[in-house]
């Protein structure tokens, strides 16, 4: 196999390892996920880097990928600490608990069509009387800054 | 100890005193004595230097200590010195920061630490803002002149204070910022066609590199307008003057004083030392326009105070009125012209600081600024209103008393410009003298709004309205207020008097200013053929020689 | 000891001195206050006595083709050494070259004494001792007594130094000092609505004059490049010997004309000229001792002696000369024709001042020397029996309980015999019956206009006008007599039961100034040579100033048709007024329209309002509403642009950290694009 067919491939898997992590951080909300997939796309650039180091025949690329890993492992550790303080917080893993960081302005995004793929169950079940647990509060109106 | 070091002392005395009352803490009475040491202190070693000054010395008492090293080739340094220009300013500063603590003796009782703190620290920033000889030093006094002011007036002011405090400061800030590009402009030509190859902020070495070097054309206008926007807006200048009603109307009497007092005529200033002398070319292009602005406001700050109800609203546009005469007199680019200017720096700081104080005192004890609220005061506070009357009289150029010295000059120097020397076009020529005639014009609707506001409010029958105050009237002056009235009613009489005493000093100072600005006017006759702007004395009787001049 | 230089300097000096020691001590002299301001007015009296004696002696020993004067300087009040000098006069334009390449402005406190200064100085301390001892006796018990004659100290001060300075500048400096002292002593009884408008009223109609006044002052400067009188510092003044004696030393043309009329617009307002006469009855709110001194006899003559000073001036604008001798006989006619139905006798006698200034400002419109010494004569004539007359207004006002409406009171010369009689004397002298001392006056006046009337049609028509008011002010001025003195002894309440004569130190003056008003004339036209001292003052020696050949015949000729219209005058008023009341209020309805318009003063006061004031004013509420609405406005305008970005902007901050990404992703794009396609543009520019 000749430089420039390893140089192709290897970029391929580059360019797939990228646009798989992207994908991914656009489409899950999972923070978790989210970070894993911007791991993932660090990877790919990390691929093209070590295969373009090789084919131009310097260390460079690798001393670079080298400098990512690290990075990324201090990345990783920050951000999982602010992913576990997120979860404390708020209990969800959700990113999207997290939009009422927005400006005032700005309608809240809601998850509609879930809701309306599971609707509710029809049956009454018996409720508790009032005194009884502290009801759901609607964590957007408790948390969101109205200022600003 | 050595004049430099004394002049140091004055400018860094009152920011001591500020931190000491800082450490003082909350005390009231310690407060209010270590502002009075401290303002009166800073008053004598201002007066010590004063007298020690040799007319025409350009450095006087001169102290300077280079930031980055003295062989640094970016010479940035901390010069102060006193020249002509800046030495009765620099007086003014000192006199009116003493009236200002008297004045607030026993109306500021809310946090008096805090506000003798930042109006000592104003103090200091407004007597380093006329020692400054480096443009850095000298953009950072003007800068730290606003901070003390816009909390004094934030937090000490009346009913609508926030929003004035706010106007105030963003207004002059943007305007600034402005002219610190321009400054910094005028530094980078500087350097890049100088032969030493240091980039100087030294405003004299600036001024004489200038002269030598001048500026092209085209970037001067450039940057004439950046300079001018912020002075301008500082003046302030019509049209870009309304954020000074409000700022006066909202301000405590001690802001009010100081802000009239000084602080507008850190923009006339900076004119003088800036725009004239650095920006020849430019000055005389907008020469025209810098005397249309200024009549303007003359005519305008006389029309809209003659319409105001409220008694610091009416002389906020008065101000407005009067800094428009400082600026025909610095523009009228004529010696008398720009010596009546700067007197009538001196004189405005000293009647409407003293209009303010003494309105100040009026609301201390009616609890109104409403002219129609108030009326017959004299009989319950005759001195009070002898000393509004004094101001008054100041203010509306009664001749024997300052205002008329300095307004004087000016349309002396006005009407010279306008029917003595050519100017460039006959348009220019008619319109420099209906502005001469308008300036002089300005004066009568002066005394008009003026003496309307002494007849309502300290004349006629007294308001009966109020039973409280006719049951126990109010006191007069007390001996603290007139000690901080007294010395400003002397120098009212003592400039109006002789004036020649204070001319003379600043003279030898001035008369370099303009002397690039006339040859470029001269320069620009030269290339079009010129249009007698005396077109009636055209009709003068030639004199035999030897009438004009007997002894020679 | 009475060298001249020190004798012009402890003139004024005396009554400065006064003022300031009643200023600190007054509180506590109390009523005693008035000493150290009489004292001083009568030392600087004296001393003008001494001056004007001096000065007699020095014009008798040295009789200068050019006038004589003497100037002392005190001190320096501005100096520019070089006012005018230019490179920026790029070559002489042509003709222009009048003012030298070099020239300082110099403004120095210097006083003069010529014959013209001494005699003011005389008259003007003169009368203001008299006035002031009057006072003590008029102002006795009121609660401002001290301030009354701080005021009237600092007037005398400011009067004397008008008189001597030698210097435009200062000139205008005592001019407005004196208008200040009369702001504040209409203004006395500040409580008075009325009185503290009237004294703004005449400050600011003083400030229309002095725009104008102002305005030639400047002009002056720039046209003669000095504004000294004398010569001084190698520079000729504009009054100055050198240039009187040089022929063509003045400018000449339209400038001379500009000037003359500034000038004698600042002459309007000072000494109540149309069309700048409507302060002066008002200012009778004033105690009545002011209007005496302030009103009649000497501020209200500073337009007089300014004008006079600047004859020269004058003389160089025969168009100018005739505008000042028009406005004199319009304010002359004006003034008689109002003066004819006012009730308030005070008001009388200011319209019949205003009347009296228009004959002198006739005499100098004129501008013969004969003429200008006439109008000086009734000047010094006027100022005894005008201050008479309205001293002895003052006492019947203080019988009547401060109450002067001549329809309130009337027979009081029982009552008040020496009033009576010092009335009679003034009133004689004021309506010019023979031989008192306004006949005199009045009489040189007519004859020099009626002079110059034999070859111009305009100065014969003033004439006329000059004689007819002649008639006109002996009926007003016996009307007022007749009414107040004559007819059955009525008394208003308010004087309780207080009604009688004044106490000594009211009637002495008036005793005094009676003698005068019956002797002046006399005096000064025979012995007293006022016409041959007066002719030594510079501007008046001025060899241009015409001297008028004197026609004996015409001189009688007036004198015998002024004496008739004068007792006719003095005739008529006694029919309409000491006869039956009807005869008086049938005339005023058989002349109804005329009737109106005098006794509305001819509207003055409504029609300015209207034309000046009322626009003004909503300029004034319109320039506030543009700055409050428009130019405020634009600023918040301007002001409200980052927050309009901003808001717009804050749209993108959705709180999605998806669409960050994307945010992200994209601006990738549109650089890597821009990258790709930037080169391509270049290349296709070139």
């Amino acid at each position: 196999m000749d430089e420039q067919a390893l140089l192709t491939n290897y970029l391929i898997v580059g360019a797939l390892l990228f646009g798989i992590g992207l994908v991914g951080f656009f489409s899950r909300r999972n923070m978790i996920v989210m970070f894993l997939c911007a791991e993932m796309m660090l990877q790919g650039v990390s691929v093209s880097l070590v295969a373009w180091g090789r084919y131009h025949n310097d260390w460079g690329g690798q001393v670079l990928v080298i400098f990512i890993l690290t990075v990324a492992a201090c990345e990783a550790a920050i951000a999982l600490a602010v992913v576990l303080t997120l979860f404390h917080k708020s209990g969800k893993l959700d990113i999207a608990v997290w939009q009422q960081l927005r400006e005032d302005n700005q309608a809240a995004f809601v998850d509609r069509d879930l809701s309306a793929l599971a609707p509710k169950p029809a049956v009454q079940w018996p409720k508790l009387t009032p005194a009884g647990i502290e009801p759901d509060h609607d964590l957007e109106e408790v948390t969101h800054r109205s200022h600003l | 100890m050595s004049m430099s070091n004394l002049l140091l002392t004055t400018i860094l005395l009152p920011l001591a005193g500020s931190l000491a009352i800082c450490a003082v803490g909350r005390d009231a009475r310690a407060a209010r004595a270590t502002a009075l040491v401290v303002s009166l202190a800073t008053l004598i070693v201002t007066a010590i230097l004063l007298c020690n000054y040799v007319p025409g010395d350009d450095s006087f008492a001169a102290w300077s200590y280079a930031w980055l090293g003295e062989t640094s080739a970016v010479d940035i340094r901390f010069d102060v010195a006193l020249d002509g220009i800046s030495l009765w300013l620099f007086g003014l500063s000192s006199l009116l920061l003493l009236a200002c603590v008297l004045l607030s003796w026993d109306a500021v009782t809310d946090r008096p630490g805090t506000y003798y703190a930042l109006l000592l620290l104003l103090g200091s920033g407004m007597l380093g803002v006329f020692a400054a000889r480096d443009i850095i030093l000298f953009y950072v006094f003007f800068e730290f002149t606003l901070i003390p002011l816009f909390l004094l007036i934030g937090m000490w002011g009346h009913e609508d204070r926030q929003y004035a405090a706010t106007k105030f400061f963003i207004y002059t800030l943007a305007g600034s910022m402005l002219t610190f590009l321009a400054l910094l402009s005028i530094v980078l030509w500087d350097y890049y066609h100088s032969p030493d190859g240091v980039m100087t902020f030294s405003i004299p070495q600036l001024t004489a590199g200038l002269a030598a070097r001048p500026i092209a054309e085209p970037y001067q206008l450039w940057i004439f307008l950046g300079l001018f926007a912020g002075f301008a807006i500082k003046v302030p200048l019509f049209p870009l003057h309304t954020w000074l009603p409000l700022a006066h109307t909202q301000a405590p009497s001690a802001g009010s004083v100081l802000l009239a007092g000084i602080l507008l005529k850190i923009g006339t200033y900076g004119f003088l030392r800036f725009s004239i002398p650095m920006l020849p070319d430019a000055t005389v292009t907008c020469m025209p326009w810098m005397l249309a602005l200024a009549v303007a406001g003359i005519l305008y700050g006389a029309l809209a105070a003659l319409a105001q109800s409220d008694m610091k609203r009416l002389i906020a546009y008065s101000s407005v009125s009067h800094l428009g005469f400082v600026m025909l007199g610095l523009f009228a680019l004529t010696s008398v012209g720009m010596e009546g200017g700067v007197l009538q720096m001196i004189n405005h700081g000293l009647s409407t600081g003293g209009l303010f104080a003494v309105v100040g005192m009026v609301y201390e004890r009616y609890h109104t600024r409403q002219i129609s609220e108030l009326g017959g005061l004299a009989r319950q506070v005759p001195w009070l209103a002898f000393f509004f009357l004094v101001f008054t009289l100041s203010s509306i150029g009664l001749p024997g008393l300052n205002g008329f010295a300095g307004e004087f000059l000016i349309l002396i120097g006005m009407f010279q410009r306008a029917f003595v020397f050519e100017a460039s076009t006959p348009a220019v020529a008619y319109a420099y003298k209906a502005i001469a005639v308008l300036a002089v014009f300005g004066v009568v609707l002066g005394a008009w709004y003026m003496l309307w506001l002494v007849q309502r409010v300290f004349f006629g029958p007294p308001l009966e309205s109020d039973h409280e105050h006719a049951a126990q009237p109010p006191r007069d002056v007390t001996p603290v207020e007139a000690a901080a009235l007294v010395p400003l009613c002397v120098f009212v009489l003592w400039i109006g008097v002789h004036p020649e005493f204070f001319l003379s000093r600043m003279r030898p100072a001035l008369q370099p200013v303009a002397q690039a600005a006339i040859a470029a006017l001269a320069e620009r006759e030269r290339a079009q053929p010129p249009v007698a702007a005396n077109a009636p004395a055209a009709a003068v009787v030639e004199l035999p020689p030897g009438v004009l001049s007997l002894v020679e | 000891m009475f060298e001249i230089p020190i004798l012009m300097v402890l003139i004024p000096a005396f009554p400065l001195a006064g003022t300031i020691v009643t200023a600190i001590f007054g509180k506590w002299l109390k009523h005693e206050a008035h000493w150290p301001v009489i004292v001083s007015i009568a030392c600087s009296c004296a001393l003008s006595l001494v001056l004007l004696s001096q000065v007699m002696h020095e014009v008798a020993a040295n009789p200068l083709a050019v006038g004589w004067e003497s100037t002392f300087e005190l001190w320096n009040w501005t100096g520019v050494p070089e006012a005018i000098a230019r490179p920026e006069f790029a070559a002489p334009a042509e003709g222009a070259a009048a003012l030298p390449e070099r020239l300082p402005f110099v403004v120095n406190v210097t006083l003069r004494s010529d014959p013209l200064t001494s005699i003011m100085l005389a008259v003007v301390t003169f009368v203001a001792s008299l006035v002031a001892i009057y006072a003590v006796g008029y102002m006795h018990g009121d609660p401002g007594y001290w301030r009354f004659f701080t005021y009237i100290g600092l007037f005398v001060f400011s009067m004397t130094m008008l008189v001597s300075v030698s210097n435009f500048v200062l000139l205008y400096v005592f001019w407005e000092a004196v208008g200040l002292c009369s702001y504040l002593l209409v203004g006395f009884w500040y409580e008075k609505p009325s009185a503290i408008a009237a004294g703004k009223k005449a400050f600011l109609v003083n400030r229309v004059g002095d725009f104008g006044f102002v305005l030639g002052l400047f002009l002056i400067w720039t046209t003669y490049g000095t504004l000294n009188y004398h010569d001084a510092d190698g520079i000729a003044g504009v009054l100055g010997q050198t240039r009187l004696a040089t022929s063509g030393g003045f400018a000449a043309g339209g400038v001379a004309t500009v000037i003359c009329l500034l000038l004698m617009l600042g002459a309007c307002g000072k000494s109540a000229q149309f069309p700048l006469h409507v302060w002066l009855p008002d200012a009778m709110e004033g105690p009545t001792p002011v209007s005496a001194l302030i009103h009649a006899a000497t501020m209200v003559t500073a337009g007089v002696y300014m004008v006079t000073r600047c004859t020269p001036l004058f003389v160089a604008s025969a168009d100018a000369q005739q505008v000042v001798a028009i406005v004199g006989a319009t304010t002359c006619a004006l003034g008689g024709v109002i003066a004819l139905t006012q009730t308030d006798l005070k008001r009388v006698l200011a319209y019949s001042t205003i009347s009296q200034l228009g004959y002198m400002f006739l005499a100098l419109g004129c501008g013969t020397l004969v003429a200008i010494t006439a109008g000086m004569f009734h000047l010094l004539t006027h100022a005894f029996f005008k201050a008479l007359l309205f001293l002895a207004a003052g006492s019947v006002m203080h019988a009547m309980g401060g109450i002067i409406d001549m329809r309130r009171f009337s027979g009081l010369r029982k009552l008040m015999p020496y009033t009576h009689w010092t009335f009679l004397f003034g009133g004689l002298a004021l309506a010019g019956v023979i031989p008192f001392a306004g006949f005199w006056s009045k009489d040189a006046i007519l004859a020099a206009v009626h002079e110059r009337g034999h070859d111009s049609t305009l100065y014969l028509a003033l004439y006329w006008v000059g004689m007819i008011t002649a008639f006109l002010t002996a009926i007003y001025t016996f009307r007022a007599f007749f009414l107040t003195f004559y007819g059955p002894l009525r008394v208003p309440h308010e004087s309780g039961h207080h009604a009688h004569e004044s106490p000594r130190t009211m009637t002495v003056p008036l005793m005094i100034l009676a003698v005068f008003a019956f002797g002046a004339g006399m005096w000064l036209e025979g012995p007293g040579d006022l016409a041959g001292l007066l002719g030594q003052t510079p501007s008046l020696a001025y060899q241009s100033v015409p001297r008028a050949i004197e026609h004996g015949g015409s001189h009688l000729l007036v004198m015998t048709i002024s004496t008739i219209f004068a007792l006719s005058g003095v005739g008529i008023a006694a029919y309409l007024y000491l006869g039956d009341d009807a005869s008086a209020t049938r005339l005023a309805s058989l002349l109804a329209p005329l009737y109106w318009l005098s006794y509305g003063k001819f509207f003055f006061d409504p029609i300015y309002n209207a034309l000046f004031v009322w626009p003004l004013l909503m300029l004034a509420k319109a320039s506030d509403l543009t700055d409050k609405y428009l130019i405020d406005g634009l600023v918040n305008l301007v002001g409200s642009v980052p927050p309009w970005i901003g808001a717009r902007l804050r749209s993108l901050q959705t709180g999605m950290v998806q669409f960050y990404a994307l945010a992200m992703v994209w601006g990738v794009v549109v650089l890597i694009v821009t990258l790709l396609v930037w080169p391509a543009i270049g290349a296709s520019l070139k």
